[in-house]
């Protein structure tokens, strides 16, 4: 009698107690604040992506209102720099509302790199205005603060937004001042709150040297990226899908100024970097800039750092400038101090912005050849003609023995120095159907050859290849846990 | 006596042969003539064949180290001279020889050829003499003359298994094994001749050694086995004219005329010529010697030398390459080009070809090996000039690698005096060494840039001798040390 009273009693107790939260915690109801503030002003990007070889692969990341007009933020580590930018399409913007999700038209606006954030602006009429974040400046979070941020689960899910909590572990200086997260950050590009609420900047990436020893040791560190480093671009963002440039010196191979280095030189306790390349009729080498020389200091500011990161520090700082402003740099040159006055370009056209030309009967894809490709393959300024960006396997090029990287310089016995040229000899020479197509190609750095492509234009055409889904990840800077985790959302 | 034997024995099988019968007898005749006929061709070959033993001296990863390796090779004259492989012999700064009749004996390099992969060594005379030993030589025969089908035998020391025969038939009679094939250290060869293909096992440490037809004649020399029975042999008749060219000046000096040609296969519509009327000029290198006279890339090189050129075909290239080759250095040599519809008379004056290695020194204290960069050399890598020291080698943890040098690097200044070869920067490290010079400043291109190199150097206290090169650097903490002994 009394042990089964004993028991019911127990289980009564047991029962009163399972209803009520497990612990008071004031942190947890803050987080759940924040969250609930902050996911409404999220929304998916999506988009695809047209590879060179013809296939496809979706992506899908988080992006944050940041603007009126449905203006959306995301990590401009999404369009990757290795993918030209033409080939990025279909951009749109999937907006949660209750258990619905709702797909909107977009228009992809632009990136800045530098900034490591790139924008777009909703535009379906049909998108109701989101919530807009504000971003704090300034504000300095102190080591062992706790912090929020966000990722997300996948499709099947419904891009259910999941929020990341840590805490500031410490502070990087150089180049620019960025703060480390012990227990993660979530995704790229997503803003990061204080338990108050307040967004302080957002999930980004820097590269540092963590090295020990003498040999440099690199690696890509995810941090909190202070809205100081894009706030000028949040309200200024690019327009036309473009990439924004940034300030551009012509001087390629940066070495430090070491301890040992600064005492031979006897610069005392000046330190700074040495020039190793100057592009010919670059900035630099307008300035007279000349390989050896050492720059000190930039319009009277010493360059300084620890040595493993003096190089990172100025290329840096220069890369924050604006295009057009004219430097007063003071270069060390044969035991002398000499001011020179350099007037900062606009940064070349990368390859990934350069123009591609594909032909699918062939089986091959061309681009204009950019100033990197000359400085990768040591090639003179004055090197002419297109660049093979992609042959397919089997394909009546790859056939004719046509490789990805080889320089076409002449269709036929036709110069063809620059992409328009090449479309237009090309093409005339296609529409003759002629037996056989023989181009002149450089590759590598001196070997040249003729490549001859025998077309099969009375084989059936090559199907064309239906755009292959690629599973989400391709193209997606850092996917969502696989699975739902245990416990209230 | 064993002559007439064989004889005998050969004409019974023949006719048993003719007869058509199964005859046990006629069968056991052709084996027996298949046998004897090996016999014989071992005989005349065997106690000419040694079994070479080389040790060098090698820089790998900056580090000297003693290298030894084994091979074969034969005796091909009374003065004791063998013929082996240049990956052998070539490099050797010590050679022992073990005779057929297992007597050890010195020998000292005459000369080699690396583009053909061959060698010529001496017995030390002296030893022969003072040892009492006596050896044979063997002949050559003519690699023109051998076909596919014939039997051939393989004679050396696979795995240093001295004294193997190994025997086959002939593969195929001019194989090529495409153009520059690697021999290590940059080297390349199989680039001015073909191959004989055999199936007669070739294992390593068969390199260099005979490759024998049934007449006991030399017709190859056994220098890459591809496994799968296919070896390759570098024909006697090209052995024959390296042999004669460095007896002569101890190495085979080429041609050159700087450019590369293609095959003119499917292009015939494209210049507009017959089936195989010259050879598409593919690249011309910049300064070299076409360049000069004119002849540019996509030329169709059509006469060198007043001989017309075939080139529709790899195999036929290798004529021409070899015509090229064998022309004297500094010669005016005339040529056709056909350029569009045109054909251009031009002069070329050939240049002497070089491979990628050049004098190369270590200089232990700064942990650096470098040689001195060659036409090739600088061509392979594209470094613009033939001026300053190529680093092959670089030793961790000394002050070179510590300073951040890299293979690869052409040092071109010591401090503010420019250097342009290997002796020239032994100079100025002797220099550097003797007066104890703490910071040493190099300048160095890499690609495009030129990059300052700063050797912080730590010099003895000078009580001890210097530690030997081949030692790393110690870093054990301290401990009570023994006494000195």
């Amino acid at each position: 009698m009394r042990i089964r009273l004993a028991a019911l009693v127990m289980m009564g107790l047991t029962i009163t107690l399972s209803a009520a939260p497990l612990r008071a915690d004031p942190t947890a109801d803050q987080i759940r604040k924040v969250r609930d503030a902050l996911v409404p002003s999220t929304v998916v990007v999506s988009y695809y992506v047209d590879r060179d070889d013809g296939s496809r692969s979706d992506a899908r990341i988080i992006g944050t209102v940041v603007g009126p007009g449905n203006l959306v933020m995301f990590s401009s580590a999404a369009i990757p720099s290795q993918i030209a930018l033409t080939q990025f399409h279909d951009f749109k913007a999937i907006v949660t509302k209750g258990d619905d999700l709702m797909t909107f038209d977009a228009e992809y606006l632009g990136k800045d790199d530098q900034a490591q954030v790139a924008f777009l602006r909703i535009t379906d009429p049909k998108a109701p205005p989101l919530p807009v974040i504000a971003f704090e400046q300034n504000a300095k979070p102190q080591t062992g603060d706790p912090v929020v941020s966000l990722t997300m689960l996948g499709e099947p899910d419904g891009y259910d937004r999941i929020i990341q909590a840590s805490r500031v572990a410490g502070r990087i200086d150089q180049p620019v001042v960025t703060y480390l997260c012990a227990g993660g950050l979530g995704m790229l590009g997503t803003p990061v709150l204080t338990l108050e609420g307040k967004v302080i900047g957002i999930v980004g990436i820097v590269r540092l040297n963590r090295a020990t020893n003498a040999r440099p040791n690199w690696s890509n560190v995810e941090v909190i990226w202070p809205t100081e480093r894009f706030m000028e671009r949040l309200k200024n963002p690019p327009k036309g899908g473009g990439l924004v440039k940034r300030p551009w010196m012509g001087i390629e191979t940066l070495t430090p100024v070491t301890k040992d280095l600064a005492e031979y030189f006897k610069l005392g306790d000046r330190r700074g970097v040495i020039i190793g390349h100057v592009v010919e009729k670059g900035p630099a080498e307008q300035a007279g800039l000349k390989a050896e020389d050492i720059v000190l200091a930039v319009n009277g500011k010493d360059i300084r750092g620890t040595e493993g990161q003096l190089v990172e520090n100025f290329t840096n700082d220069i890369r924050e400038r604006k295009i057009g402003e004219v430097l007063t740099l003071n270069v060390w040159r044969a035991d002398k101090i000499e001011t020179l006055k350099l007037t900062l370009a606009e940064q070349p056209k990368s390859a990934a912005e350069a123009e591609r030309f594909r032909i699918a009967s062939f089986g091959l894809t061309v681009r204009e050849m950019v100033l990197g490709d000359r400085l990768t393959r040591e090639l003179p300024t004055a090197e002419t003609g297109v660049v093979v960006g992609f042959v397919d396997g089997g394909g009546w090029a790859h056939d004719g023995g046509l490789r990805a990287d080889d320089i076409i310089k002449k269709v036929q016995d036709k110069d063809t120095p620059t992409l328009a040229e090449f479309k237009k000899v090309f093409s005339e020479e296609v529409k003759k159907k002629p037996k056989e197509i023989v181009l002149f190609v450089l590759r590598g750095t001196k070997e040249t050859q003729l490549v001859r492509i025998e077309p099969r234009w009375d084989a059936a055409k090559p199907p064309e290849k239906p755009p292959e889904k690629k599973p989400e990840g391709e193209g997606q800077p850092k996917p969502g846990p696989a699975e739902k985790p245990p416990g209230p959302k | 006596m064993r002559q007439i034997l064989a004889a005998v024995l050969v004409a019974a099988g023949g006719l048993a042969g003719l007869s058509g019968c199964v005859d046990t007898r006629a069968s056991s005749a052709a084996y027996m003539n298949l046998e004897v006929a090996t016999k014989l061709a071992r005989d005349r070959v065997y106690p000419a064949s040694v079994r070479v033993d080389a040790r060098r001296t090698e820089y790998v990863g900056g580090e000297k180290r003693r290298v030894g390796g084994s091979g074969s090779g034969v005796i091909f004259d009374q003065q004791g001279h063998i013929l082996t492989n240049y990956h052998v012999a070539g490099r050797a700064d010590e050679l022992t020889c073990i005779l057929f009749n297992k007597e050890r004996v010195r020998a000292r390099l005459v000369g080699s050829d690396p583009w053909t992969d061959l060698a010529v060594i001496q017995l030390d005379l002296d030893e022969v003499k003072q040892k009492g030993l006596t050896f044979q030589h063997a002949s050559f025969g003519d690699s023109d003359a051998v076909e596919e089908g014939d039997s051939v035998l393989a004679i050396g020391s696979p795995f240093g298994l001295s004294r193997s025969i190994s025997r086959g038939i002939i593969s195929c009679h001019d194989r090529i094994l495409g153009a520059g094939l690697d021999l290590g250290g940059g080297l390349e060869t199989g680039v001015f001749n073909t191959w004989l293909q055999t199936d007669a096992a070739i294992n390593p440490g068969n390199s260099g050694g005979p490759l024998v037809n049934y007449r006991g004649e030399i017709i190859g020399i056994n220098t890459r086995g591809g496994g799968n029975e296919l070896g390759f042999a570098v024909p006697i008749n090209v052995a024959k004219e390296v042999i004669r060219h460095i007896l002569q000046k101890g190495k085979v000096t080429r041609s050159t005329i700087g450019l590369s040609l293609q095959p003119l296969q499917d292009l015939e519509a494209f210049y507009d010529v017959g089936k195989s009327e010259g050879a598409v000029v593919s690249a011309v290198e910049p300064d070299g010697p076409a360049a000069k006279a004119g002849i540019q890339p996509r030329d169709l090189l059509v006469e060198y030398s007043g001989v017309k050129v075939e080139g529709r075909y790899p195999e036929q290239l290798f004529d021409l390459r070899r015509r090229v080759s064998d022309t004297p250095v500094g010669a005016k040599v005339q040529v056709k080009v056909k350029r569009a519809s045109e054909v251009k008379a031009l002069e070329i004056t050939t240049e002497e070809l070089t491979t990628v290695r050049g004098d190369e020194a270590n200089f232990p204290k700064w942990g650096v090996v470098g040689q001195t960069v060659t036409e090739r050399l600088a061509q392979r890598e594209n470094l613009g000039s033939t001026r300053g020291v190529y680093v092959t080698g670089v030793r961790r943890g000394e002050p070179a690698e510590r300073a951040g040098l890299e293979k690869g690097d052409v040092i071109t200044r010591v401090g503010d005096q420019d250097v342009t070869t290997v002796a020239a920067l032994k100079k100025h490290y002797d220099e550097a060494t003797r007066t104890k010079q703490a910071m040493v400043l190099l300048r160095v291109r890499r690609g495009l840039a030129v990059l300052p190199v700063l050797l912080k150097m730590e010099y003895d206290g000078g009580k001890k001798p210097a530690p030997a090169p081949t030692k790393p650097a110690e870093t054990r903490p301290a401990e009570p040390k023994a006494p000195p002994e």
